[in-house]
């Protein structure tokens, strides 16, 4: 199992879209994929669940991910996130 | 395209309008399109207007007087004009007596000549009437047509996907059916498509291993209808073929298809074992009705999540 924790930087934070974007790239791997903020953890997979953490811009959020294919999922994900989930702002 | 001959016209409408062929017996076979129904200038029926001709030549009260006050040449002139455009049936109305000229005319053209004791005005709405039903632009699709809760359901999707079968958990659930494999839609007004069964496979489901059934032989008169407005499209998709990171699971964007021009809302539901597609489609139509009267439950928690972050962020981030 592999954690890691990163910061929300684009502008609407994990809103519906980027919400939408981060389901969509955990649900292409098998591994077991949480997130964690504020002490409560949800599915990555879950689209209700990660609209539930309200994480807005400059929030700290943490990936778990266990499973074989665990290291690229980490990798997507906090690509994803660094990238602003393709945004650009 | 649709047309209809003057054959067809008659035996259609010949009792509701009490229509009397007195010549041109062997134009029958002039036609009606709908091409022509477009053309500014040439409204299918109509008055006698020198103007403005129609297809279908309606000679009222106003008309038949104006003839009869002309002497016999200026008849013959006035009648000549009449079939000098590209006319496909004269109905002369109220049950007057038909000038000589007219039926000369008539024979000499081909062309159809009725007579009707109907007002003019009556007879011009219920022709009109049927020729926009008629010559609606149609177009066929493969699919199931069901009218759920009251709504048009066309469930589109591959062969062998279930339709027939969810067609018939639908119909076992109080909803009815109207046409399965061919649907015909007509375009009966510029934004309202009417889909029909094809008079031949009228009643009838076919289900794989059951064959063909009678659904209004087996569930009664209620289960089946023949004609009904579509309001929604349900594609019916294999969960496997559209990978999960395809599927929009907020439905952030509303889906819809065109058909004939009329944009016709569409759901996408991915098909799964373990997945009750009749309570699904039941829903869809629940959640659309809900959507027209303005409520959209997607926009909601989206809003609701949108304010919650912001609060968070006045709060500070922890």
């Amino acid at each position: 199992m592999i954690k890691q924790e990163v910061e929300i930087i684009n502008k609407l934070g994990l809103h519906a879209r980027a919400s939408t974007k981060l389901t969509q790239v955990a649900a292409q791997f098998s591994s077991q994929i949480w997130i964690e903020r504020n002490a409560r953890r949800v599915n990555a997979k879950s689209i209700m669940g990660v609209m539930m953490l309200a994480a807005g811009k400059g929030s700290k959020i943490t990936f778990e991910v266990e499973g074989q294919d665990e290291e690229p999922a980490m990798a997507a994900l906090l690509n994803l996130v660094n990238d602003r989930f393709g945004e650009g702002e | 395209m649709g047309q209809i001959s003057v054959n067809e016209l008659h035996r259609e409408t010949r009792r509701r309008l009490r229509l009397t062929w007195v010549a041109g017996l062997n134009g029958g076979d002039k036609l009606l399109t709908s091409e022509t129904v477009t053309k500014p200038s040439l409204a299918l029926i109509g008055h006698l207007n020198f103007v403005h001709p129609n297809r279908v030549q309606v000679l009222g009260c106003a008309e038949m007087d104006y003839l009869r006050g002309l002497d016999a040449s200026a008849v013959k002139q006035a009648i000549n004009n009449l079939y000098s455009t590209d006319l496909a049936a004269v109905v002369v109305a109220n049950g007057e007596a038909v000038p000589a000229a007219l039926t000369k005319a008539a024979e000499s053209k081909n062309t159809p000549l009725f007579t009707s004791p109907m007002r003019s005005p009556d007879l011009m709405d219920l022709l009109s009437h049927y020729l926009v039903q008629a010559l609606a632009e149609s177009i066929s699709f493969h699919g199931v047509f069901l009218e759920v809760q009251g709504f048009g359901v066309l469930i589109k999707g591959d062969a062998a996907i279930g339709k027939s079968e969810l067609a018939l958990e639908l119909v076992t659930r109080g909803h009815r059916l109207v046409a399965d494999d061919i649907v015909d839609f007509f375009r009966i007004s510029p934004d309202r498509l009417e889909g029909r069964c094809p008079k031949l496979l009228q009643d009838f489901l076919e289900v794989r291993g059951l064959g063909i059934l009678n659904i209004r032989e087996l569930f009664g008169d209620n289960a089946v209808k023949p004609t009904k407005p579509l309001d929604m499209i349900v594609q019916l998709q294999m969960a496997d073929s559209n990978s999960p990171q395809q599927l929009d699971r907020l439905r952030i964007k509303s889906q819809s298809e065109a058909i004939l021009g009329v944009k016709v809302p569409k759901v996408t539901i991915p098909v799964a074992a373990g997945r009750n597609i009749a309570v699904l489609v039941e829903v869809a139509v629940r959640n659309h009705v809900l959507l027209m009267r303005g409520v959209n439950s997607s926009k909601q928690f989206m809003q609701r999540q949108t304010r919650e972050m912001r609060r968070q962020g006045k709060v500070g981030n922890p």
